[in-house]
């Protein structure tokens, strides 16, 4: 009887991998995907906080399999001449080899510098989620680079939803710490500075960066004119097309992107997107606020 | 299709259009079979925007690029000053995915198709110049397409005035830019009854907006595609005319 | 800065001869063959392997291949530490690369490729050894057979008492340091990576103390692996209970 078990077990399996097409249609026409998730469901997210402890911020954030690391370290910049009230935020996303079989060690590969572009786009000229004068830290003289870095460690799929989750949550849990200018131009820790000063007073608190805005992303895709939210890898090679949606806490709409393929779609179903974004969102900020609740009260 | 971060001309600056309504797009012309050696080109031009686009294929490529059952298509933009970067590989991604989904891949298995897009000229809108001009180089190339697809930008301007086609100036000074690409003949091979109404084969935004404004947007987007398209199937048959003498 | 106390504890309360807090997870990452995370204090490392499987088109320098990676959000310092470290890591990928070589089977290598990808995700000291360990717990999770059971550890001198298992700011001093990957059968040593000048007499102390070091890593690799086994096995058992039913 065992024999008989895995001979069925792999009869799918083969099935599977001949055919992904029609095993996936037979799932969809019963209204669950393989995972046994109902068409409209995205998959439960796992934040983790200061994974990190060398980076200033870090978050580990995974959406079943897929998982992104972010972390933010900060260093210290001269401003630009045309822009002395402003730091930087500089984004770089990297695909780590064993995110996917296919990856090799190498130059950034083009999906990371599509990540980039979106989170640029999602964070900084969109929703504007960080103002740049929050990073100064003497006009003309002394601001903050904050480097993001995210690396793509395991690629199942919704990898916008998933780097964007992780930017978000590293930049929500970044503290600056208070500086101050020397004469010389050097840029030392506040308590140095105030003890040179005057040695009694209370060493003061690094200040936590103000988001403007929390935008997140759902990439939702149409698969024989169903729409299917949250999609895996074998997902998004397989359905017509796919949109991504990225929503804010004001409600706003920060960002659609759907990037082609072989479907077109209706305003009515961008709309659909655009709802199920709006669903998504209230999960993932309850998720979030959860987990910088119980990191605030620890750290 | 990037504005600045820096401080473009304010809203009361930026006066009403002096030569065309909100509602109005620039000159289009379109000039098709510019380069010898590429199989199919087109330089599209939006009022002063101008992009050139070059098809090289179906041609042989690499056995590790190559797909057996489809033609590969690779997309390449070159921006007109500083060299690419994550700005133009999220362009390459649209447009190589709308590439693929119009055309007729599985008529020429194991072969690959080049897209080469060069910005010329940038006033705004350079996205959608870019795709309309591959969209007519497509069809100067002759490569077997089951759609051809046109494109057009549309505006949100502070004080929710919504202009299309805006050009350098009116982009800078924009809250939300919505660049939208439709396809130009109805019948669609995975379209079905379900599907009622104008439909988008590619759309990407820029800034916040309400959810009002965005789908104010598309549909605007939409009627301008079918002017655009109009153009298109008359510069196209122009063109050929003109070769078959 | 003291590093020894009179009392004999170092800077992070440990005895000379006392490991870091040792943890390991396998198999976490789905898409691979076989993955491993090793955190050995606040050094944490994450590998994965894939292969054995068919050697893609072009020519290979060798069919295994090992690359270790140092994440920028790792190092303690500013971007330039990265870049030096990236540095050495590309030199010891290699070091571990003819050292996996000699531990496969020759008949696997002959006919297959195995890549193996490391990435550092937070860097303390001993980060070396952490990725050999790392490196060799994804091959065994992976289920590629080996010759012989390896750890890798690092140790230093620091005044005239040797430690095991430097700390970061153990390691940035000027002292003389030894890293050794051990194998145990053998009892042979396959790497061995020196920093800073030493006399002989030193360097025999040192490498007693990697060796004694690496065996303890042994025992607790080993204990990792067998329970990550028996764990996959009872997660499967379902089957074999249901067949039985049905008999």
């Amino acid at each position: 009887m065992a024999a008989a078990e895995i001979t069925d077990s792999l009869e799918a399996d083969a099935f599977k991998k001949l055919y992904p097409d029609q095993f996936y249609a037979r799932f969809i026409a019963d209204g669950i995907r393989p995972d046994g998730r109902p068409l409209g469901r995205a998959r439960t997210a796992s934040i983790g906080l200061g994974a990190v402890s060398t980076a200033d911020s870090s978050a580990l954030v995974k959406f079943g399999n897929s998982t992104a690391l972010a972390g933010i370290k900060l260093e210290i910049m001269v401003p630009k001449d045309d822009t002395p009230n402003q730091g930087q935020l500089s984004i770089a996303v990297e695909m780590a080899p064993m995110c996917s079989p296919d990856m090799r060690p190498g130059r950034p590969s083009d999906a990371a510098q599509v990540l980039v572009e979106q989170l640029n786009n999602a964070l900084l000229a969109s929703a504007k989620a960080v103002n740049l004068d929050d990073l100064c830290i003497d006009p003309g003289k002394a601001a903050w680079v904050a480097y993001l870095d995210i690396y793509v460690l395991d690629s199942d799929g919704s990898l916008a939803d998933v780097t964007l989750l992780a930017a978000v949550a590293a930049l929500a849990t970044l503290r600056l710490p208070h500086v101050a200018v020397t004469d010389g131009g050097n840029v030392v820790p506040s308590s140095e500075a105030a003890e040179a000063a005057a040695p009694d007073e209370m060493a003061v608190e690094p200040t936590k960066l103000q988001l403007r805005s929390v935008p997140l992303a759902l990439t939702c895709g149409l698969y024989k004119d169903q729409l299917i939210v949250g999609l895996t890898a074998e997902e998004e090679a397989l359905v017509a097309t796919s949109v991504t949606t990225i929503v804010d806490d004001q409600g706003r709409l920060i960002g659609q992107l759907k990037a082609g393929g072989r479907a077109e779609m209706d305003i009515a179903r961008l709309q659909d997107c655009i709802e199920a974004a709006k669903l998504r969102y209230a999960e993932l900020a309850g998720i979030l606020q959860q987990a910088i609740t119980q990191y605030d009260g620890s750290g | 299709m990037q504005p600045t971060a820096g401080p473009g001309p304010s809203s009361e600056a930026l006066a009403k259009r002096s030569d065309r309504t909100e509602l109005q797009l620039r000159v289009l012309t379109c000039e098709r079979s510019l380069l010898h050696r590429a199989d199919g080109s087109a330089k599209w031009s939006q009022g002063q925007t101008s992009v050139l686009a070059a098809i090289y294929g179906p041609r042989l490529t690499f056995a590790k690029k190559e797909h057996p059952e489809t033609c590969v298509v690779e997309v390449l933009v070159r921006p007109k000053t500083r060299l690419p970067g994550p700005t133009e590989r999220q362009t390459e991604s649209l447009i190589r995915q709308c590439v693929e989904g119009v055309v007729l891949t599985a008529m020429h298995p194991r072969t690959a198709i080049l897209v080469v897009i060069q910005v010329v000229q940038n006033d705004g809108c350079v996205m959608a110049c870019a795709l309309n001009a591959v969209a007519a180089a497509l069809v100067d190339a002759g490569i077997p397409m089951h759609q051809n697809f046109v494109s057009v930008t549309s505006a949100l301007m502070p004080g929710a005035s919504v202009v299309i086609d805006p050009d350098l100036a009116e982009e800078q000074a924009a809250e939300a830019l919505v660049c939208s690409a439709c396809t130009t003949c109805r019948s669609w091979p995975e379209a079905s009854a379900a599907q009622k109404g104008p439909a988008v084969l590619a759309v990407y935004t820029r800034g916040a907006m309400p959810v009002e404004d965005y789908l104010t947007l598309v549909e605007l987007n939409r009627q301008g595609c079918e002017r655009v398209a109009q153009f298109s199937v008359m510069a196209a048959e122009k063109s050929l005319v003109g070769k078959s003498r | 800065m003291e590093f020894v106390s009179p009392e004999g504890l170092r800077l992070d309360g440990r005895r000379p001869k006392e490991l870091r807090k040792l943890r390991i997870k396998l198999g976490s990452l789905d898409g691979t063959d076989g993955s491993a995370f090793v955190q050995l204090g606040n050094t944490k490392v994450l590998a994965a392997v894939f292969g054995p499987r068919g050697a893609p088109t072009g020519a290979r320098s060798s069919a295994i291949s090992c690359v270790i990676a140092v994440s920028a959000i790792s190092v303690q310092g500013d971007r330039r530490s990265k870049e030096r470290l990236g540095r050495q890591a590309t030199e010891f990928s290699r070091a571990l690369t003819n050292a996996m070589e000699q531990l496969v089977p020759a008949d696997i290598l002959k006919n297959a490729c195995i890549d193996v990808h490391v990435q550092v995700l937070q860097a303390d000291g001993g980060l070396f050894a952490a990725c050999a360990n790392a490196a060799l717990l994804a091959l065994a999770n992976a289920g590629v057979p080996l010759r012989d059971i390896c750890a890798a550890c690092h140790t230093g001198l620091l005044e005239s008492t040797a430690l095991v298992d430097l700390s970061a700011q153990e390691s940035m001093q000027q002292a003389p340091q030894a890293a050794i990957l051990y194998e145990c059968r053998t009892q042979s040593i396959a790497i061995m990576q020196t920093d800073n000048k030493m006399s002989t007499t030193a360097l025999e102390e040192l490498l007693e103390l990697a060796t004694e070091g690496c065996i303890a890593l042994v025992t607790a690799m080993r204990q990792a692996l067998i329970s990550s086994t028996v764990q996959q096995l009872s997660t499967s058992a379902p089957h074999a209970s249901a067949a039985q039913r049905r008999d």
